[in-house]
C-alpha cells in the first residue's frame, strides 16, 4: 500500500460523506502518531509491566517475527568514534539501541545504568579493560574504558515521517500527488496496523462510536 | 577435551537455556573464578572417592600439570634461602598433595625432585645441619620456599601440580578428567543459578532494598 490507498482505506472505513471528514493534514498527523505509537508497542510497551516483572507482552527481540517487522528500520551497524573522554554522539536518525560490539570479535559492550557505574569501574573480575561497558546520556553513550576508540551500533532507527502530498484541483479538492508524497517504510502487515491505530484515533476524535470499536476489535482479535 | 572457554560456554548454555544475548550478568571472568573452584572441588571428590574405594588417597593423574621455567629469587624471609611463585595456589588436599613435584632445570640439567617438608616440620630441619646436594622445599600459599646449600638462581623450576590448567587463558585444555567434568560442572550451574534466582535491587532509590522488599 502506498500512502494514498491508506489515506483512501481509512476514508471509506469511516464513510466520511456520513460521518465526518479526514482531512490530509489530518491523516498527515495521525498516521504519523499510529507509526510512533506502533513503534512503541514493537520495542515493548513498559505500560504492560507488572511489579518485579518487567515484560511486555510483545516485545523487541521476542522472535524472528518482531524482529521481521523492525527489519525495514535496522540498518547495517554503524562504526561509533569514541572521543578522549569516552563518548559518542548517537546517530541521527537513532530511536533504540540493539547491540553494541566492538573489535575484531565484535565482543559487546555491555549496556548498564549509572547507578552500577562505580561497581563496574572498579571490578575486580570484570574491569573495563576486560569487559567494557557503555552508558546512555542525553547526548550519547558514553563508552569505558575511555579509550576505547571504536565501536560497532546496531539500532533501530525513526520511521521516515509519511506524507500524503497533494494539489488542488479546480474544485479546491486535494488530489494525491505522489510527487512529494513520502510512502510507509513499514512492511505490508504493519501498514494495516498503523490503521487500526490511526482509525482508533480518528474514532476518539470524531466520537464515532463505530469506527473506535471496530478499530479495537480488529486490534485485540487481528485483521 | 575441551578449552576453558568452552566448558565455561556449555556451562552458561545450561545456565540460560541459550546462548547469552548481550544483557547477561554472568560473564567468562566470573565463570573461570567458579571453574577454579569446581576443579578444586572435583580434586578434592577424587580423592576422598580413592580412599573410600581404594583406602589410600590420591587424585588421578588426570588432574596434573606441569609447569616448567618458573624463575627463582633469593629469599631472605624465615631464613630461608631461595623461592619461586607457583602459576596458581595449590588444592588444598592433604598435608600438600596439591603439588606433585619440584625439579630444577640449568643447561639441560635436571635436579632431582626436591623434598617437600610441611610447615611443622621445617623448624626441625632448619636447626639441622644442611644436608649435601639435597634441596629442601616448603610450599606456601603461592610461593615455594627452598633451602639448599646449592646455588639456585641459575635455575628453573619445574612444578607438577593439581592444575586445571592455565587459568590466565580460556583457550587452553581444561585439564580435568572427563569423568570428573560433571562434578565441575554440577558446581558451577549451582553457583550460577544461585545467582540468577536472586532478585536484583533494581530501584535507584537510595536504599538497599533486601529480598523481601525485591
Amino acid at each position: 500500500m502506498n500512502i494514498d490507498e491508506m489515506y483512501r482505506l481509512m476514508q471509506f472505513i469511516i464513510r466520511k460523506n456520513q460521518n465526518g471528514n479526514l482531512r490530509p493534514t489530518d491523516f498527515n498527523l495521525i498516521i504519523n502518531v499510529a507509526s510512533t505509537s506502533y513503534m512503541d508497542y514493537l520495542l515493548g510497551e513498559f505500560q504492560k509491566y507488572i511489579p518485579g516483572r518487567p515484560f511486555a507482552a510483545v516485545d523487541f527481540g521476542q522472535n524472528q517475527d518482531i524482529r521481521q517487522r523492525l527489519s525495514p528500520f535496522i540498518p547495517a551497524p554503524v562504526t561509533l568514534t569514541i572521543d578522549g573522554s569516552g563518548l559518542s554522539p548517537y546517530p541521527t536518525d537513532y530511536l533504540n539501541s540493539d547491540a553494541m560490539t566492538y573489535g575484531a570479535y565484535r565482543r559487546r559492550v555491555k549496556f548498564i545504568q549509572q547507578d552500577r557505574l562505580f561497581s563496574h569501574l572498579n571490578s575486580y573480575i570484570d574491569p573495563p579493560e576486560k569487559e567494557p561497558f557503555h552508558l546512555i546520556y542525553k547526548d550519547g553513550f558514553q563508552f569505558y574504558p575511555t579509550n576505547l576508540g571504536t565501536a560497532y551500533l546496531s539500532y533501530i532507527r525513526k520511521p521516515a515521517t509519511m506524507f500524503w502530498n497533494s494539489t488542488l484541483d479546480i474544485y479546491n479538492r486535494p488530489i494525491y500527488n505522489p510527487v512529494g508524497s513520502i510512502q510507509p517504510e513499514w512492511n505490508e502487515l504493519d501498514q494495516l496496523e498503523l490503521l487500526v491505530r490511526a482509525l482508533n484515533q480518528v474514532g476518539v476524535n470524531l466520537q464515532l462510536r463505530d469506527v473506535e470499536q471496530y478499530s479495537q476489535i480488529i486490534k485485540t482479535q487481528g485483521q | 577435551m575441551a578449552t576453558r572457554g568452552a566448558f565455561i560456554e556449555s556451562v552458561l548454555m545450561e545456565v540460560y537455556g541459550a546462548k547469552q544475548t548481550d544483557d547477561a550478568e554472568i560473564t567468562y571472568n566470573l565463570c573461570n573464578l567458579y571453574l577454579q573452584e569446581g576443579i578444586g572441588v572435583a580434586a578434592q571428590a577424587d580423592y576422598k572417592g580413592a580412599i573410600q574405594l581404594d583406602g589410600v588417597g590420591y587424585v588421578n593423574n588426570g588432574f596434573y600439570s606441569t609447569f616448567s621455567g618458573l624463575s627463582i629469587t633469593q629469599d631472605a624471609t624465615d631464613n630461608l634461602c631461595y623461592s619461586f611463585t607457583l602459576p596458581e595456589i595449590p588444592v588444598g588436599i592433604s598435608t600438600n598433595m596439591g603439588i606433585a613435584e619440584v625439579r630444577f632445570k640449568s643447561d639441560g640439567f635436571t635436579s632431582l625432585p626436591a623434598i617437600p617438608l610441611s610447615v611443622n616440620q621445617w623448624g626441625f630441619f632448619d636447626s639441622m645441619r644442611p644436608i649435601p646436594n639435597k634441596i629442601l622445599m616448603l610450599p606456601e600459599g603461592k610461593v615455594v620456599r627452598m633451602k639448599t646449600v646449592l646455588i639456585l638462581t641459575d635455575f628453573t623450576a619445574t612444578v607438577k601440580m593439581i592444575s586445571g590448567g592455565d587459568v590466565t587463558n580460556l583457550n587452553s585444555e581444561l585439564n580435568v578428567p572427563p569423568d570428573f567434568l560433571p562434578v565441575v560442572r554440577q558446581y558451577m550451574v549451582e553457583k550460577l543459578l544461585a545467582e540468577r534466582s536472586v532478585p536484583t535491587d533494581s530501584v535507584s532509590d537510595g536504599t538497599d532494598n533486601n529480598l523481601k522488599q525485591l
